[in-house]
């Protein structure tokens, strides 16, 4: 079922048309112009939503012949081909002659017998019995069954055994007959008699001239003849009564219609009635009569009446009755009304059609009263213009076509329907129409139909699709050929006409007719002008851009402007010049044509042939992709060739691009060689020897000699620009504190990080601060561990702390080491936001160490916990990362250790406050380590046995000795220091002291602040032997030695048992810190080292400078 | 065996480790290839060690193993190593691509992570110390601001096709490139200039190293 809905609106049809819109159910309905609709209107009967007057009219028809099926199928009223109004109007005239015709003469269509076409008599005669061919069509000699009644159908036709009327033509009612006294030319005086016969003629059965309204008879008035008032009281009552959706939806179907089939099936036909009355016509065929055949709609011209293409129809035998409109089909239906009513009927009947079926006629937007509609009143058909010519029918119907029309075409010329201009029309003497019998209003129809619009050859080849649109939306009750009239027969004609006409062709039928065809042959030529255009002027730009071959310059729109427009070369300046040179070049370039089975066969002009993505060729494609000039282009290709992508070859592709399988043998022999010449270059650099010799004997030459007079060691003091202020935020710490290090280098880095790390462990330690040491490298790991398992037993450390040597640094109390931290920099951030909830399924990045051991951290907020963080980094990267994902969530403050090479990206943090300090490299480690041990007392071994070894060491120690047990504090200064008469307890009599003298150089050192550095003097760090007798010479000379504020003595102990072999005498071994060993020696090798490598260097680039000199000399020469 | 004897042991085993590692100052040897590829072993398996010890069995414990564990932790353990199942997949190569699914949490989530770092930890708080450095000290400032955009506009690649096809880039553009170019020769010199000091800073520690052991 079509979409009525996207039928026209009323604002979309003719004013005659909008007062017979019926809104939507559960619309508010439009201002029913229907009762004002003027008199004389064409369409007063679709007006009412009553439709008995079909009923009535084809009540008494029934008997006898079914009414053209295609005026019902082809849109209704308004379909009425002109000959059956010819017919009807010189019944119409006849009656009228007889005073029984309606009161608008031209209105009333005379149907007499002898006005028959000739075709439709041939059709007729292939009736089991055909009707005489002066004979009208039966089911218009049924119109004269009815007779008129005084008052109201009085008198019932004779009913045959269907109990149809028979057809009279004195079954006229009396009613009807009163209103065929009523014409416009007597209009004045027929009005005295229309009021005389209001007593007897009900007003509804007059439409405001008096003209009998049919549609306004109940069909019970015309099939039984005994109504009384009441009964007619009542059936008027139903006639005004507003009708439903279904209602409407069923009165959209004649009631006729109903009984057609049935009739036609199994009737035969009576003999016509010699006359048929007028008044049996209904009064939309009134003024029909008076238009033209050159103003037929242009759809109808389209029409096919072939009978081949409807003997393929299916022929129902017998109609079905109406089935009940749906429900839900019923708001669709009612639209209809807005359609011109000769659509409004195909609709209804349709069936749903199927997907892809073309278009329903009845959707057709915009639909416009057809021209021939507007004629109505004009001169008759004989008066119609002569036919244009052929030639120009095609334009001419482009033109005068409706957009309704035009989207129809449209549709009928889609590929749901394809045209095939080879169906060559057969002419079909025998059963077609024979030359001159068709109805002449067929002869001005071809002209004015687009060549391509509808094809009969289109619709035969198309599988009769319009045939079968017509009978989908008949939903296969109506026979096609029945209704062309041209089985009247029934099912025999149907069976003759299929055996026979099968190959019936109305272009040719017309064609003998001496007519114009129908329509043209579609152009074999797919590239014929098309229609409409043949006056047309092809436009100047592409008429040139057809003036060039494929392939040459000429051949673009572009080209050939240029080259119709272009000036002289004299006259342009010289950039333009080199522009037209270079476009004459590029478009000079022959570009390969794409193979014919190509996807871009043909097109290939248009594009120029491109690289394809290759993952390899990263190089090329950005060089493809952007313009280079000669420089970036070398750039390029050293980013290139150090990224190691001019040595990945380029896959091998097959045919169809894909990269074929690496062929392993021959990668590994591939590799092989490669790796055979690597090893052949190294072999072949004498010169790289050279260089790693001379590096060798610098760095290792510090060593064995004295490089103490050449190189001075560093100064002792930070430079803030570069160190900031790392000790002061080491020294804030306080005992307790937390510090979060990241440890972020393994061990091969550890010869210049460790010189780092240490003092840093060293001091945060000696704060009594606890580091907490967490990395993302694995190696990191255990590399921490390593070097805080030596720090917890350095014995230096533990005298500095006052803790025995058997009683180490443990973890987690004194440090601790967490586990690896994984996800890198994922593992980053989610370190600022851990917990420590061990039974909890996220147990926390701090909730154990490395071991597995439960830390005991408690952890909650990073910035709660810890005081600050300290990174360790090999690499700028890493030092990156804490900084952005540590430092920035945190806002702790970060020190970071770095080495020489990633310096340069973490000066940028130090500036930018990110950074509270930083060292870098053997320097800084070399600096710090100074002021550190500057502050610290140094720890001098010395074996001693006995009671006298402790009094010496008590003497030693006097005032300012610190009791062992108690850690130092050297951020406190020479204030903080102990009670000198701090008594030296806690030592078992039988452990050795080790008693040693403040380090004599330590002096400087007041404050281990950032402003200990007064002078830059040399800080040695090695610390010398003291001899035993200045140990002595020390005790006894000074038993109480004077405190100063620089001293610091420390008292430590080794477990030793004290044995008999032990002696006075032994070595005393002033304690280094860890990694103290050729701590100068190492600062002068690497100095020495520096300088050589520079040289290297140096004299490296004199050395290519000179090579590349001499070479371009000899180039040039 | 102590602990103490177990240093001396380690010690020289360092001791051989780094002559092996210096043989390749002569050329490459099998000496030298020995020694590298044992530390790679060991590294590698020391990898392998902590990331079964440190990540994956404290995971187990923690979800799957731990004892009354919920659906919930059931999931939340087998999800990540569903993932890292998946990313196995990709040394086969035709079920490489349901590693692809592993890859993609990785990469989008590290690119995330990472972008918001770099924007809020990097490149923001140094460029408002640039800006802040121009206060401070004029003439420094506008060398770091400088240094900073013509080491940007070196490294744009856009350049004009004359009329005569002749590709150059406009003057303004290749004097700040030339300028840029003295930034970044600077700054990359000074990055060769830190590491060869860090690999003199380890070849002395190890010298230092050797003579320890050697002479004691």
């Amino acid at each position: 079922m079509p979409d009525n809905r996207q039928m026209p609106q009323g604002e979309d049809l003719p004013d005659w048309l909008r007062g017979h819109i019926h809104p939507y159910p559960g619309e508010e309905p439009a201002p029913s112009e229907s009762p004002a609709e003027p008199a004389g209107s064409p369409l007063s009967w679709a007006e009412e939503p009553e439709g008995d007057s079909e009923a009535l009219w084809f009540a008494d028809a029934g008997s006898q012949r079914p009414p053209p099926d295609e005026i019902a199928d082809m849109g209704g009223e308004a379909m009425e081909p002109s000959w059956l109004f010819d017919d009807l109007d010189e019944e119409a005239a006849g009656a009228a002659d007889a005073g029984t015709g309606p009161a608008e003469p031209e209105a009333v269509p005379p149907s007499p017998a002898e006005a028959l076409p000739d075709w439709l008599e041939i059709a007729d005669s292939l009736g089991e019995e055909p009707a005489p061919a002066a004979a009208i069509p039966d089911w218009l000699a049924a119109a004269g069954a009815i007779e008129a009644d005084e008052g109201f159908v009085e008198d019932e036709p004779a009913a045959d055994e269907e109990g149809f009327p028979s057809p009279d033509a004195a079954a006229v009612p009396d009613w009807l007959a009163a209103a065929d006294e009523l014409t416009l030319d007597d209009e004045e005086e027929a009005v005295p008699e229309e009021e005389a016969a209001e007593a007897a003629t009900p007003e509804w059965v007059l439409v405001d001239t008096g003209q009998l309204s049919p549609e306004h008879l109940p069909p019970e008035a015309a099939a039984e003849e005994d109504l009384t008032y009441e009964e007619w009281q009542e059936i008027q009552a139903e006639a005004e009564r507003e009708p439903s959706a279904e209602e409407m939806l069923a009165e959209e179907v004649p009631d006729w219609f109903e009984e057609i089939g049935a009739e036609e099936a199994s009737e035969v036909p009576s003999e016509p009635v010699g006359k048929t009355g007028p008044e049996f016509v209904p009064d939309w065929y009134l003024g029909l009569e008076e238009q033209g055949e050159a103003a037929q709609p242009e759809w109808f011209d389209n029409l096919d009446f072939s009978v081949e293409a409807l003997a393929a129809a299916p022929i129902l035998p017998e109609e079905p009755p109406e089935p009940e409109p749906p429900a839900v089909e019923a708001a669709a239906a009612a639209s209809l009304d807005e359609l011109p009513d000769w659509f409004a009927d195909m609709p209804d009947q349709a069936a749903p059609p199927d997907a892809g079926q073309p278009p329903d006629v009845g959707q057709l937007p915009g639909a416009e009263l057809p021209d021939w509609f507007a004629d109505i009143g004009a001169p008759p058909a004989a008066e119609a213009p002569a036919p244009p010519a052929p030639d120009a029918a095609p334009a001419a119907a482009v033109a005068e076509q409706p957009d309704w029309f035009a989207e129809f075409e449209e549709a009928v010329q889609s590929p749901a329907a394809p045209v095939t201009p080879a169906a060559a029309p057969v002419v079909g003497a025998e059963g077609g129409l024979a030359p001159g019998e068709a109805p002449d209003w067929l002869a001005g129809l071809s002209p004015e139909v687009p060549a391509e619009a509808l094809s009969s050859d289109a619709i035969y080849a198309g599988g009769d699709d319009f045939m079968k649109i017509i009978d989908e939306e008949l939903g296969g009750e109506i026979d096609p050929l029945a209704a062309l009239g041209l089985s009247a027969g029934g099912a025999a004609d149907a069976a003759l006409l299929s055996e026979k006409d099968a190959t019936f062709d109305l272009d040719a039928l017309l064609a003998e007719s001496g007519l114009p065809p129908i329509v043209e042959e579609r152009a074999e030529d797919e590239d014929e002008i098309v229609p409409g255009l043949e006056g047309a002027e092809m436009p100047d730009w592409l008429a040139d851009a057809q003036t060039g071959e494929p392939g040459t310059p000429g051949y673009s729109a572009v080209g050939a402007v240029l080259r119709r427009s272009e000036t002289p070369e004299e006259e342009l300046s010289e950039r333009l010049r080199l522009l037209r040179k270079r476009t004459g070049e590029a478009a000079a370039v022959a570009i390969p044509a794409a193979a014919p089975s190509d996807a871009l066969a043909g097109v290939t002009d248009g594009l120029s042939p491109t690289t394809v993505f290759s993952s390899v060729a990263v190089g090329r494609q950005v060089q493809a992709g952007v313009t280079l000039d000669k420089t970036q282009e070398a750039r390029v290709a050293t980013l290139s060739a150090l990224l190691g992508l001019e040595a990945l070859a380029e896959p091998e592709l097959d045919e169809e691009g894909r990269p074929l399988p690496v062929d392993k043998a021959a990668e590994a022999a591939r590799i092989k060689e490669a790796a055979r010449r690597a090893r052949a270059r190294s072999r072949r650099k004498p010169l790289r020897l050279v260089i790693t010799v001379a590096l060798v004997v610098a760095v290792i030459l510090p060593f064995f000699a004295d490089f103490s007079s050449l190189i001075s060691l560093p100064v002792a003091a930070f430079d803030p620009a570069r160190n900031g202020e790392m000790d002061a935020a080491i020294q804030a710490l306080r005992s307790g504190d937390r510090v979060l290090i990241g440890f972020e280098y393994g061990p091969t880095s550890a010869g210049e990080m460790d010189a780092l790390a240490v003092p840093l462990l060293m001091h945060i330690l000696l704060r009594g601060a606890q580091p907490v040491i967490v990395s993302t490298n694995p190696a990191g790991i255990l590399h921490a561990r390593d070097v805080l398992s030596r720090l917890a037993h350095d014995e230096f450390l533990l005298a500095q702390l006052g803790r025995p040597i058997d009683r180490p640094l443990t973890t987690p109390d004194d440090y601790v080491i967490l586990p690896y931290l994984p996800g890198g920099v994922v593992g980053l951030r989610a370190l600022t936001a851990t917990s420590t909830d061990v039974s909890a399924v996220d147990r926390g990045v701090f909730a154990v160490d490395l071991e597995g051991n439960p830390t005991g951290l408690n952890v909650r907020f990073l910035q709660t916990t810890f005081k600050l963080v300290l990174t360790l980094a090999e690499r700028g990267e890493d030092l990156r990362q804490w900084v952005e994902q540590v430092g920035v969530p945190v806002r702790l403050p970060l020190a970071a250790a770095v080495s020489v090479a990633a310096e340069p990206v973490a000066l940028p943090y130090l500036h930018s406050g990110q950074l509270v300090g930083l060292l870098s490299g053997y320097r800084d480690a070399y600096v710090y380590n100074a002021i550190l041990m500057a502050a610290l007392p140094p720890v001098v071994r010395l074996p001693l046995a006995g009671p006298t070894s402790r009094a010496a060491a008590a003497a030693i120690a006097g005032p300012t000795r610190t009791p062992v047990g108690e850690p130092a504090d050297i951020a406190e200064g020479p204030s903080a220091t102990p009670s000198p008469t701090a008594p030296v307890s806690g030592l078992p009599d039988t452990v050795r002291l080790i008693t040693y003298t403040p380090f004599p150089s330590a002096t400087p050192t007041a404050t281990f602040t950032p402003s200990i550095t007064p002078s830059p003097t040399q800080v040695p760090t090695e610390a010398p032997t003291l001899t035993e007798d200045e140990l002595t010479a020390a005790a006894e000379a000074s038993p109480t030695p004077p405190p100063t504020a620089t001293e610091r003595i420390f008292v430590t102990a080794t477990p030793q048992e004290a044995g008999p072999e032990a002696s006075p005498t032994a070595a005393r071994t002033v304690l280094l810190p860890p990694d103290q060993t050729y701590r100068d020696t190492r600062w002068y090798s690497l100095t020495l080292g520096t300088l050589a490598a520079a040289v290297l260097i140096g004299v490296g680039a004199l050395f290519n400078l000179a090579r590349f000199r001499s070479s371009r000399r000899r180039r040039d020469k | 065996m102590t602990p103490q004897t177990l240093d001396v042991i380690a010690g020289w085993v360092g001791f051989v480790l780094t002559l092996l590692i210096f043989s390749y100052l002569l050329a490459d040897n099998f000496l030298y290839r020995l020694a590298v590829y044992i530390f790679v072993g060991v590294a590698a398996a020391y990898s392998a060690v902590v990331a079964v010890e440190g990540v994956l069995l404290p995971w187990l414990r923690g979800t799957l193993l731990a004892p009354g564990v919920s659906a919930g932790q059931i999931l939340f353990g087998v999800v990540p190593l569903l993932i890292g199942l998946l990313l196995l997949l990709k040394s086969v190569p035709r079920l490489a691509f349901l590693g692809n699914l592993g890859m993609a949490f990785l990469i989008g989530i590290g690119v995330a992570v990472s972008l918001i770092g770099t924007i809020s930890g990097t490149l923001i708080p140094l460029i408002a110390s640039s800006g802040t450095a121009v206060g401070d000290n004029l003439v420094d400032g506008l060398i770091i601001i400088l240094g900073t955009i013509t080491s940007l506009l070196y490294f744009q690649y856009l350049a004009v096709r004359r009329p005569d096809g002749e590709i150059v880039r406009p003057w303004p553009l290749r004097l700040a490139g030339a300028v840029g170019q003295i930034f970044l020769i600077v700054t990359f010199a000074s990055l060769y200039a830190g590491a060869i000091l860090s690999s003199l800073t380890i070849f002395s520690e190890r010298i230092a190293f050797l003579l320890a052991q050697v002479l004691g």
